[in-house]
């Protein structure tokens, strides 16, 4: 899953490149991020911009990457968790984990994104910062796991009650009852307006 | 909650650059360029970057009207020239489509594996550093509110008008308390039109940023401006804090004798465009 930034050139594009590129190699590298780039670059020519295309452009596209690599025996994941889309474990009782967020004042921060700007992804690819990145989930003494895979509005919607919003998600029985139920939340201030997504695996 | 709405093509808001025009702006700053030169670059870097925040890959946005009021003599009129002279608010769009002329700079940026290239970036001009005569502040800011009851009536869902007023000098045409106090009741749904107020100098003593209170203004001038500026509304505050400033919302967006650095502070924060949701 890939949340573009709304201050972006073009994060439609972008978040759609890093998601094809995870889904056909989940790994996560600078020279990961360099192809996805070039791929990027490909769709553009910034010479034949006009002076405002070029700034914002130049500016960049920005977008998280969360993504799940599930094991071969289907007993371990591992998450990849980049900017502010949130996975969250559960089991037949409820919450298990989070991860890159457990708590929902985290969201209030402005996240590190994926960006088109090589200098801006330095901080977050260094040797030492992109083991932070990743987090394993062993799912054999879970009862029943799923994973829940949601942008951002949606995370912090969560986990500010966890225990109540859990159940509440995972009996939805369909794609309309996830619009009212956004649609219902928004209207009594509890979710933030903006693009809402969430995937249930399992 | 004042100052929630989401700010889309559906519903743009607007701001408004009161600048003060007068004899004195001719008055040399640090670095060698007047106050008016000075003012005139960051509003010109202003306009620029709220253009390239609105431009996707599909072409620029219209996320906000923009105006300037340029006051000088004893009146206040669009300080756009050309084709946008004849109104003083224009979409965004149309002031992007309508420079005066573009600066070409050069600038280094990274290459991503440590090294530095160097860019040309076209810089856009809209507004020129023009200064004489007196200070009609009272005149501007009436014409500001004309023109802002009318962008509200029109726009009654949107984020409220801001309006960045730029100055260096007392009101030569009467107290502008009273149309700055009437200006601060013209409102959207969403709340009144923010009023900041800058006060730019470059004799000696210390400036002040974003006061609680006025004790730490050195005159009644001084304490006028503080009075009529707006507090700070919450969306904007995190963006204020990145920049290292104290504030909280009982804090007046308002800056006295401010340098070079805080000038520029002033602008960034108060164009931010926290509440821009639109894809």
């Amino acid at each position: 899953m890939s949340d573009g930034a709304t201050e972006s050139y073009c994060s439609a594009l972008w978040a759609r490149i890093l998601v094809e590129r995870f889904v056909t190699r989940p790994a996560i590298s600078a020279a990961w991020v360099a192809t996805a780039l070039t791929e990027y670059n490909s769709h553009f020519n910034r010479d034949a911009m006009s002076w405002s295309a070029q700034g914002a452009f130049d500016r960049g596209s920005f977008a998280t990457l969360l993504g799940v690599i599930v094991s071969p025996a289907g007993d371990r994941v591992s998450v990849l968790g980049i900017g502010d889309s949130l996975a969250v474990l559960v089991s037949d009782t409820g919450f298990v984990d989070s991860f890159p967020y457990n708590d929902p004042k985290q969201f209030e921060s402005r996240p590190k994104l994926l960006s088109t700007r090589p200098d801006r992804n330095t901080a977050l690819l260094g040797l030492d910062t992109i083991r932070a990145l990743t987090k394993g989930w062993s799912l054999r003494s879970v009862p029943k796991p799923r994973i829940l895979l949601m942008t951002d509005a949606l995370g912090a919607w969560l986990l500010h009650a966890p225990d109540s919003r859990i159940p509440r998600l995972l009996s939805l029985p369909s794609k309309a009852a996830f619009g009212a139920l956004v649609d219902s939340e928004r209207v009594a201030g509890a979710l933030k307006r903006d693009d809402t997504t969430l995937l249930i695996l399992g | 909650m004042a100052y929630s709405a989401d700010i889309s093509r559906a519903n743009p808001s607007c701001f408004l650059f009161v600048i003060d025009q007068s004899g004195s702006m001719d008055e040399r700053m640090d670095g060698g360029k007047t106050k008016a030169e000075f003012v005139a670059d960051v509003l010109n870097k202003t306009l620029y970057q709220l253009i390239i925040k609105s431009t996707r890959a599909d072409g620029v946005r219209n996320y906000f009207d923009v105006g300037v009021l340029a006051y000088s003599g004893s009146t206040a009129g669009s300080g756009f020239g050309g084709a946008l002279g004849g109104a003083v608010l224009h979409p965004l769009p149309q002031i992007e489509a309508n420079v005066l002329r573009i600066d070409e700079r050069k600038k280094k940026v990274s290459d991503g594996t440590g090294g530095l290239v160097e860019e040309t970036v076209r810089f856009p001009i809209w507004f020129e550093a023009v200064n004489s005569g007196g200070t009609p502040m009272c005149e501007a800011l009436r014409k500001a509110a004309e023109i802002l009851v009318g962008w509200c009536d029109a726009h009654p869902s949107s984020y409220p008008p801001t309006i960045i007023h730029v100055t260096d000098g007392q009101s030569t045409d009467g107290d502008p308390s009273p149309i700055a106090e009437s200006l601060k009741q013209i409102s959207t749904n969403d709340g009144p039109c923010l009023l900041f107020n800058l006060h730019i100098a470059t004799a000696e003593g210390a400036s002040v940023l974003f006061p609680t209170n006025e004790s730490s203004l050195p005159d009644e001038y001084s304490k006028l401006l503080f009075r009529i500026s707006s507090y700070f509304p919450s969306n904007l505050l995190s963006q204020a804090q990145s920049k290292g400033h104290n504030v909280n919302t009982e804090a007046k967006f308002f800056g006295y004798k401010a340098n070079i650095e805080e000038i520029i502070d002033f602008f960034e924060i108060g164009t931010v465009a926290a509440n821009l949701t639109d894809r």
